[in-house]
């Protein structure tokens, strides 16, 4: 288990061109991967993507009724879509300019 | 208000037990403190035991709800905790009321064992014997650590040195040294005390842990119902030992741990709406419990499917939750999820808590498909939607067979909003035709699966309850008229097609595929319930609608007037009606027979049977046959040849009749010498066999077709010998027979075996030779006949020469004669 969360460190410090000695993740990337690490693997990523030159970052569990979270670099939350009740709370024009950017991170199980 | 104490009063001793030793003092003039050291004290005296003996607290003085001080208190002696000795100390202010428990006195006992806490283990072990014990398994050994939050939690068992007194669980007398451990097995599923001998490694006493009972819970959604429980410590807790490998429910507490959820306790397994239905939404757990154990019994009783993955795997519910808690990805507890492990229900936010019967077992659907389908795969698109579905699907038919009276085909009515109708999808903006109204095309909620499952929800509704609730139209414009296949029959359907073929890239034209295949295994090829599944999937706009079943129409392959025709093998309450082509006429019909006349002849009909929407038909003879219309076979024969005439099948006819050129015999082994036609027996079929004959007759062959009704009408073939004789016609010649050209002669047989037979064209005057091969005159004849026999019997098998003169002309024919 360590192992994994180093290499999770590697990934994200990778992306966010941080030197090796500040490892200050966004409370909310840190939070998405101990809850995926919490559980068995299920596919999770993180997507970089763009909405209307606004980058956010989604966090996609793989889990069936977990929704998808967008959120801002400062781990504000954009909006979410999925769960039980299959809502959403983005903008209607949200997904049709939805830009994928990256993937920022996949669970490595 | 200490005083010093020797033997209490007699009257202060409320109860003695078998051996006159008292177990419980009620105080009166005896005043004991509320403190340790002055029970101790106490105990010492009142029993007279040594220092050996010690007291420690098992819990210290608190104050319960009523104002009374109460402890508990534990026997050791030189240190080591005597097992089951327990006192219940009670104090009002400051002082004892009553103290009750059972002390065993000890006297000499050695302490050191003689084996180490492992090879007790290991004796232990070998006595129960196990195939499989809990914490062999990881995933178990996860749980544990993650519900205790310790990292080094386990369930491999720890031995505790305690003094075990016989006579608490036997009639015997005496203390033994024991290691008491705590064995979970998995195969056999049981979890108890053993307490081995730390001397020799016997086992002295085993004790259940799982225990269960029965209580009833008020529950916040489903109403009073019976749950199991687990009694501890005089308490009760929501844990169930009885279904599979257990089904434990823990409380949240409107929080976001899960190493900080707790047992909820209740005093008497009335778990009422007095103690529960309180702010906390307590009663929740109360659903959640229930709804799982309801989810466990009907996988079991109706698919003989032991929890999720047929091994009983043990299901944790965690009630109560604030996710937003759990993760900043959730926005609200308006949700509910399985995470691969557990079960986790919000509190509810602007809804109430997500535990009603059938989002528990929506989300226990999830570990279903997870387990059968596909381990841990993201759910995303047509797959994840097939997953939804499922998952709605077992919400849907979990409630029906706990609580039949609620709505089945909606889901999460009782959290405060109806998150899915499996019966009119339209009505909450899902769509009901594939890539119809309302299908889901963007990405949000991982491609809309929580959108297009709608269509599988609504495939489900069609198959088990039928349209005649629906418009009957989908939105490509298909008609459908389908009668469902009922609940039960429809879920074993969708069952056995999600634990048995389902994979982990399927769409919803393989789900289509693999529910007909289902289907027919369970059925039967032919069966309605595939022919059923089939139409629905095309109802729901996903195939096409080349759906069909037949039906065996048993009865008469021809009518002459009236028939009746009958159906075996059809569904309870299918939807049944006949009907004939304009040549029939329907006398009366129920759902399994049906009888029609007619007046035609010669022609054929149709029986149709529909059967909830699937055609079958029959096709049977009305009247007399048709007239034949053609015979197979030579119009010129050879004399004393075999040979073989057909015809073409005759419409309703079930035999046939043949006439052969006059006069014939009808023989079943020809007579190769004869001189008349014969027809060989049986002769009802299409196809003949006949002889030829030496009397070159001819004439017609004739056939017709024969049924109940009467004869059809015949078909004449005219038939004739090679002109005077001349070789060439239909037939191979079966016995030699020369028909010698131009002479008009006729010789036969050839091969001869005792005489051979010429006859002449007239009665003129012959010279007849026969010679051998090597040209010696054999016989010699003059004759004026028109016939002549020769006798062959004595002559040797060979190639002989027959010349025959007359009027100056001379011919020569081969002959063979053969024994
Ligand atoms: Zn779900």
């Amino acid at each position: 288990m360590k192992t994994k969360t180093l290499i999770t460190f590697l990934i994200l410090i990778a992306f966010f061109g941080c030197s090796s000695d500040d490892v200050n993740l966004p409370d909310c990337f840190q939070n998405f991967i101990d809850f995926v690490n919490d559980r068995p693997p299920h596919g999770a990523t993180i997507d970089k993507v763009i909405y209307k030159e606004k980058i956010l970052f989604a966090f996609n569990s793989g889990l069936p009724d977990v929704p998808v979270a967008y959120e801002d670099e400062k781990c504000q939350n954009f909006c979410s879509s999925g769960g039980l009740l299959g809502e959403t709370n983005c903008p209607d024009d949200f997904f049709e300019n939805l830009v994928f950017v990256e993937i920022v991170w996949t669970d490595p199980r | 208000m200490f005083s010093l104490f020797g033997q209490v009063r007699e009257n202060e001793i409320a109860l003695k037990n078998k051996s006159g030793n008292a177990v419980h003092f009620k105080f009166k003039e005896t005043k004991v403190t509320n403190n340790l050291e002055s029970v101790s004290t106490f105990l010492k005296t009142q029993f007279n035991v040594q220092d050996e003996t010690s007291f420690r607290f098992k819990k210290k003085f608190g104050k319960d709800n009523i104002g009374f001080e109460t402890a508990k208190i534990q026997q050791y002696y030189k240190g080591v905790k005597v097992e089951f000795s327990l006192f219940n100390a009670i104090a009002k202010e400051g002082v004892l009321t009553s103290l009750n428990g059972r002390l065993v006195k000890i006297a000499n006992l050695n302490i050191k064992p003689k084996l180490s806490e492992e090879e007790a283990l290991q004796s232990a072990l070998r006595t129960i014997n196990a195939e499989e014990y809990k914490w062999e398994d990881q995933r178990n050994e996860n749980i544990i650590k993650s519900v205790t939050g310790d990292p080094n939690a386990s369930y491999y068992p720890k031995g505790d040195l305690v003094i075990l007194d016989k006579t608490s669980f036997s009639d015997e007398d005496g203390v033994v040294l024991v290691y008491k451990f705590d064995i979970y097995s998995i195969i056999p599923f049981q979890r108890k005390y053993y307490y081995i001998d730390a001397n020799n490694g016997e086992l002295i006493f085993a004790n259940d842990i799982l225990k269960h009972t029965n209580g009833t819970a008020a529950t916040r959604y489903s109403g009073q119902r019976n749950i199991e429980t687990e009694p501890i410590n005089g308490l009760f807790r929501l844990r169930d030992n009885t279904r599979g490998n257990g089904i434990q429910t823990f409380d949240m507490n409107n929080g976001g741990s899960y190493s900080n959820a707790t047992d909820m306790f209740d005093n008497d397994n009335d778990w009422n709406n007095t103690e529960y239905n309180n702010i906390n939404k307590l009663n929740s757990m109360l659903d959640a419990h229930w709804a799982a154990e309801m989810t466990y019994d009907y996988f079991l009783n109706e698919h003989d499917f032991n929890s999720i993955d047929n091994l009983g795997f043990s299901l944790f519910n965690y009630v109560n939750a604030d996710l937003t808690q759990i993760s900043t990805f959730f926005s609200d507890s308006d949700n509910a999820f399985w995470d691969g492990d557990v079960m986790t229900y919000g509190i509810g936010t602007n809804l109430n808590p997500f535990v009603s019967l059938d989002i528990v077992a929506h989300e226990i659907g999830h570990g279903l498909f997870e387990k059968n389908v596909c381990n841990g795969c993201p759910s995303f698109g047509e797959f994840g939607a097939i997953n939804e579905g499922l998952s709605d699907i077992w919400g849907s038919m979990i409630e029906f067979h706990a609580a039949p009276e609620k709505n089945t085909y909606s889901l999460g009515e009782e959290v405060g909003i109806v998150i899915r109708s499996m019966s009119n999808p339209k009505s909450l903006g899902d769509p009901d035709t594939y890539q119809g109204e309302f299908w889901w095309t963007s990405t949000a909620d991982n491609g809309g699966i929580h959108t297009n499952n709608s269509i599988l929800n609504h495939w489900f509704y069609l198959l088990a309850e039928g349209s005649a609730n629906t418009d009957g139209i989908n939105d490509n414009g298909d008609v459908f008229n389908i009668q469902g296949i009922g609940k039960v029959n429809a879920a074993k359907i969708i069952f056995r097609a999600e634990t048995t073929y389902l994979l982990s890239n399927s769409d919803y034209l393989d789900l289509r595929a693999f529910t007909i295949q289902a289907a027919e295994d369970l059925f039967g090829v032919n069966s309605l319930e595939a022919f059923t599944a089939c139409q629905s999937w095309f109802a729901v706009g996903v195939g096409d609608g080349n759906c069909s079943v037949e039906f065996e129409i048993a009865g008469n392959e021809v009518v002459c007037t009236s028939n009746t025709y009958t159906v075996t093998g059809l569904p309870p309450g299918a939807s049944v009606s006949w009907s004939v082509t304009p040549n029939l006429q329907i006398v009366s019909s129920t759902s399994g027979s049906v009888t029609v006349s007619t007046s035609s002849n010669g022609q054929s009909g149709t029986i149709f049977l529909n059967v909830n929407g699937s055609i079958s038909q029959r096709d049977i003879w009305l009247g007399r046959p048709a007239s034949a219309s053609k015979i197979f076979g030579p119009t010129l024969v050879n004399t004393g040849a075999i040979v073989q005439y057909s015809t073409g099948t005759v419409g309703g006819a079930t035999s046939y009749e043949w006439r052969l050129p006059y006069p014939y015999d009808e023989v079943t082994t020809f007579d190769l010498f004869g001189q008349n036609w014969q027809l060989q027996l049986p002769a009802n079929d299409q196809q003949i066999r006949a002889f030829t004959g030496y009397g070159q007759v001819s004439g017609l062959v004739q056939v017709w077709g024969k049924n109940a009704c009467g004869n059809g009408g015949a078909k004449l073939l005219s038939v004739s010998h090679g002109t005077g004789g001349e070789p060439g016609g239909g037939g191979i010649p079966f016995n030699g027979f020369t028909n010698n050209g131009g002479s008009g002669t006729t010789i036969y047989p050839n091969p001869a075996n005792d005489q051979i037979h010429v006859v002449f064209k007239d009665k003129s005057r012959r010279n007849i030779k026969f010679f051998n091969f090597q040209g010696i005159l054999i016989k010699n004849y003059t004759s004026k006949s028109n016939t002549l026999d020769i006798e062959v019997s004595s002559i040797p098998n060979g190639i002989y020469l027959l010349e025959i003169n007359q009027a100056g002309e001379k011919i020569t024919e081969k002959i063979i004669v053969q024994h």
